[in-house]
């Protein structure tokens, strides 16, 4: 008995000198240790995502990427039959570019270069013709001249020499390729590609996409936002009309993209006389996926202005109808470019969808009715194409999608706090 | 000031506003019914076409061949058209992401609200932000090109031979990784939205501020929490590109090891419908119904749990319905039974 | 008081909230040319009563009517509300001038109704700014934001606005609340200067300045009229005890 009295009062003087015990500080100190690893791990983890594919994108990400069709094109040309070198005609060949790693061919007037493709392994590509080359006089099956070299590689090329043995320029090295090319006279056949797998199209059509879409969602996005902001009544019917638009928001985009085939596909098909999947019904299945957002986003903003301005509006004997074009919606206009901002973000993170409805072959002439591939499906297709898929390629588009998303984040954050700025002021 | 207005003029210029007034009412009226109408025929078209492979009979390289409508609910195998493991491989991703990204984000959203000091915490806020814009298609990027051979690597010191990585266990860390940022952001917002004075009363009683803010903040900020949760299962149990690109695509299961290849419901959608003609095609809308199905309960079941949380006293109203309605019941047999007696 | 025209007549007017009943039925007469001042403690439905007149209480939802009223011999309910309003301006308790130039402001009633010709809007528009004593302030930046005028003048501003509509009648709620002394006697001073041309209606919680500028007062408690009677008088003979209590300060 005594000794646990003793006891119960040596701990109760404990308890009263120091409220911390080191159990409790060894707790303590372990979860705020957990939760800084925790948010490091998940911030680093984030972060190191975005490295990673910046690093293995940044090598492929150059403007003739950028800018280049994703089909290559091949011509087949040659010499005239009537034609070759003689040493008569001596022909002085002025060079502008006169750089290390260019290979010239003194006696045709042509200068090549070693030059990383698209897909990622080196090719000979031409660097420059002079203007009186005599790649300038070769001709095409039809018989026509063919003069235009620019951005392209050479695929194979056969020269005859002055016996008349045909000889094969060795791509592999371009020291000998230059040397054969110098004993040949003329050329027997000579392939020549442009560079392919460049993602111009894709850019274009996921431009176009962004446009025909927000024209078509924005107006429709507000008047549901203007509706329930301003003109519904608490009843049943709104409550219904609001918790419906809230549920689409909760619908997976792969869901949208069978409405898409389902509905849209054969819309489209039938109004603009196209086949199967197409941009058209692609941003009209995007249209449907926004509306939510652009609603909840253009709601807000509007559900934010100080009342006062609508009640002052209409004491002023102003309608409803002019107190919306007139007061409202000017003021509520930042929410309104955030919610295209945020839309556009959105268009371009998209995929499941549009796969279905756009397709996943890339068309470097972007025309609204046929297939095309928005810069994600694009990195899909790359994906998905080969065994072995150009990683590289896919995340020089990944740099691109982060890096215009990035910047749309930002902008929306910034418009977002100027506005409730303003309007806190107000 | 002699009025330039009319009397007339402002009496013709109103009775014309309310017709204008009238007008503007209907056209919005309109569009709104537009956007909501929208769901109802996305689900409307869905249910048709995924219902109608079921009553037809389709014409395949084995004979004739006529769906049925039970074996595509619970069977085990997709070469016969079985979703039944689709389903269970599905929530056996969604869960297991969700063990590992669930404690990561709520202990980042603690750690940026309560614990980092303001610089840090402004940089890591903004970043967290910034990042939960990613689209999918990015983490499939990454998924396949990290995260495959990472597990590759790991099978491997399991003696376990995978299909280059493509397995459960890369699905699983790519669905968690995505579903991270979804659900700090919105706890971080609950968290912040918890009021002071419940942090200042339990320091006031002298608990530590690791305490406070394990026991009182993460209680306080539980209901927001699990709407970030409900939006984190959402984007999992939706997520179609970036997991097809990791998971593999097995056609039977369900599998439960995290070494194999295994499908969802969304990529066995993709294959369809990128590959798929004829039946294989039609019955993948039926897929389309069980996913909604899916995201439906688990929407209304993650609600109720957090309205339970809200408020843990409120019983929910069919349970008090119902006992009210057995006691009455009870007591008037009992009455019954005294008059009988009687 | 007979030799007063009646411009307001209310007959037995009931106003609920729902369920709830917020005025019970309500019996008075304004005059022209005057000021009326509601008055009454907190939550008594002198701002509902107020809000009344030009039938603001119509955006609110579930707010019922019952009884009439009646604007020159009319039932406001059955004239346009768009109508009732450019006839009956309004003044809000915070300073609202919408956030665009001052001129605007003043003119976007006027344009509202369709009145294009710019000649006219100015004068308008100084017109209104000169009457509501704003006029030597804002001459020089006419086309500057409303938004970087003072609280009282915004609150001027938002009378000359108002006026621009030249309306019969002009209801104020609690116009100098959220202003300082000097801003409230400048508005309390206009109040007296509008009255020559407008009938004012007033709602203030501050007995001092319905003994300033008042003519009328009406008494509200509880969403009963209780007494409505000359200033002098209600100030000097109270009829009602409740008044008594309330002039005294018993309860507030």
């Amino acid at each position: 008995m005594k000794a646990i009295n003793f006891n119960f009062f040596k701990n109760k003087n404990d308890f009263n000198r120091s409220t911390i015990t080191p159990i409790r500080r060894v707790k303590d100190i372990t979860r705020n240790l957990l939760t800084f690893l925790f948010s490091l791990l998940t911030l680093g983890l984030l972060v190191y995502i975005v490295v990673y594919i910046c690093m293995s994108g940044a090598k492929y990400l150059t403007w003739n990427y950028i800018s280049s069709d994703y089909n290559e094109k091949s011509y087949t040309v040659k010499s005239d039959s009537s034609f070759n070198i003689n040493n008569e005609d001596l022909r002085i060949f002025n060079f502008k570019d006169n750089s290390k790693d260019v290979y010239k061919s003194e006696k045709w007037g042509v200068s090549f270069k070693n030059i990383k493709s698209n897909e990622g392994y080196y090719v000979v590509s031409i660097n420059e013709v002079c203007s009186n080359s005599y790649f300038n006089e070769l001709i095409d099956f039809n018989g026509d001249v063919f003069n235009s070299y620019k951005e392209s590689y050479v695929y194979y090329l056969y020269g005859l020499d002055n016996e008349g043995n045909e000889l094969e320029c060795n791509k592999k090295d371009l020291s000998s390729f230059v040397t054969t090319l110098d004993k040949c006279v003329s050329i027997d056949s000579l392939s020549i590609r442009t560079f392919g797998g460049g993602i111009k199209g894709s850019l274009i059509s996921t431009l176009y996409l962004i446009l025909i879409t927000i024209v078509i969602a924005l107006p429709i996005g507000i008047g549901g936002a203007i509706y329930l902001s301003m003109f519904s009544k608490a009843n049943i019917f709104n409550k219904i009309l609001r918790s419906l638009i809230d549920m689409t928001s909760a619908i997976p985009s792969i869901i949208f993209g069978f409405l898409g085939i389902l509905i849209f596909i054969p819309f489209i098909n039938n109004v603009a006389g196209s086949s199967g999947s197409s941009i058209l019904a692609g941003s009209l299945t995007l249209v449907v996926m926004l509306i939510p957002t652009i609603v909840k986003t253009t709601e807000e903003s509007i559900i934010a202005l100080p009342k006062g301005y609508m009640d002052s509006s209409l004491a002023l004997g102003a309608s409803k109808t002019e107190t919306i074009f007139k007061i409202i919606l000017p003021n509520a206009f930042p929410g309104i470019i955030t919610s295209i901002i945020l839309s556009i973000g959105r268009i371009i993170g998209e995929s499941a969808a549009l796969i279905f409805v756009m397709g996943t072959s890339t068309n470097d002439n972007v025309l609204l009715n046929q297939s095309a591939t928005t810069l994600s499906t694009h990195i899909w297709m790359l994906l998905n194409s080969s065994e072995v898929p150009n990683y590289g390629a896919a995340c020089a588009i990944g740099i691109i999608i982060l890096i215009i998303v990035f910047i749309l984040s930002l902008l929306a954050k910034i418009f977002q706090y100027q506005y409730y700025k303003k309007i806190k002021r107000v | 000031m002699e009025r330039y207005l009319t009397e007339n003029k402002i009496l013709k210029n109103s009775n014309r506003k309310k017709v204008i007034d009238k007008i503007t009412f209907f056209l919005f009226f309109f569009i709104a019914s537009l956007c909501a109408s929208v769901i109802v025929i996305t689900v409307g078209v869905i249910l048709v076409k995924g219902l109608t492979p079921f009553f037809k009979t389709y014409e395949t390289s084995n004979g004739l061949v006529k769906p049925s409508f039970i074996n595509f609910l619970f069977g085990f195998n997709w070469t016969s058209h079985g979703a039944f493991y689709l389903l269970i491989n599905t929530l056996y991703a969604v869960i297991l992401s969700l063990v590992l990204s669930i404690p990561i984000s709520i202990l980042t959203a603690l750690f940026i609200t309560r614990i980092a000091p303001k610089g840090i915490k402004e940089i890591f806020k903004s970043g967290i932000e910034v990042l939960s814009s990613i689209p999918s298609i990015i983490f499939g990027l990454f998924g396949q090109m990290v995260i495959c051979p990472m597990v590759n690597n790991l099978s491997s010191l399991f003696n376990y031979q995978t299909m280059g990585g493509a397995s459960l266990l890369s699905g699983i860390i790519v669905l968690a990784i995505m579903s991270i940022p979804t659900i700090t952001v919105v706890s971080i917002t609950s968290i912040e939205a918890v009021d002071k004075k419940y942090i200042e009363g339990s320091i006031a009683m002298g608990a530590t501020q690791s305490e406070t803010n394990f026991k009182v903040v993460l209680t306080g900020a539980s209901s927001g929490i699990v709407s970030g949760i409900i939006l984190g299962v959402g984007r999992a149990l939706g997520e179609a590109t970036a997991i097809s690109l990791v998971i593999g695509n097995s056609l039977s299961g369900p599998t439960f090891n995290l070494f194999d290849t295994s499908s969802t419901l969304t990529t066995i959608m993709m294959l369809g419908l990128t590959e798929a003609t004829g039946l294989e095609y039609d019955i993948i809308f039926s897929l389309g119904i069980y996913l909604m199905i899916i995201i439906v309960i688990t929407n209304f079941s993650l609600n109720y749990v957090k309205n339970r949380i809200a408020n843990p006293y409120k019983k929910p109203l069919f349970i008090i319905k119902a006992r009210k309605n057995l006691v009455f019941y009870i007591k008037t047999k009992l009455k019954d039974r005294k008059n009988e007696s009687n | 008081m007979e030799e007063n025209e009646v411009i307001f007549k209310v007959n037995n007017l009931n106003l609920y909230y729902g369920e709830k009943k917020a005025l019970n039925d309500i019996n008075i007469e304004i005059y022209k040319n005057k000021v009326t001042a509601f008055i009454g403690p907190s939550g008594c439905g002198k701002s509902t009563f107020l809000r009344c007149f030009n039938r603001m209480n119509d955006l609110i939802e579930n707010c019922k009517i019952t009884g009439e009223i009646l604007f020159r011999g009319e039932n406001i309910l059955k004239i346009n509300p768009i109508y009732l309003r450019t006839k009956v301006g309004m003044v809000f308790q915070q300073p609202n001038p919408f956030p665009m130039s001052i001129y605007k402001n003043v003119v976007y009633g006027l344009k509202c109704q369709g009145v294009k010709n710019k000649k006219e809007l100015v004068k308008i528009c100084i017109d209104s700014l000169e009457k509501s004593v704003l006029i030597n302030e804002v001459k020089d930046r006419l086309k500057d934001s409303a938004l970087a005028l003072s609280g009282g003048q915004q609150q001027r501003l938002c009378i000359a606005r108002c006026i621009a509509l030249s309306p019969d009648v002009i209801l104020m709620d609690e116009p100098t609340s959220a202003l300082d002394p000097i801003a409230t006697s400048k508005i309390e001073e206009l109040i007296r200067e509008l009255k020559k041309e407008f009938t004012i209606i007033i709602v203030t919680h501050n007995m001092q300045q319905a003994t300033r500028i008042s003519d009328y007062i009406a008494f509200f408690m509880l969403g009963d009229l209780v007494e409505y009677s000359k200033t002098e008088e209600f100030f000097s003979h109270p009829k009602d005890k409740r008044s008594d209590d309330y002039i005294n300060g018993k309860f507030s």
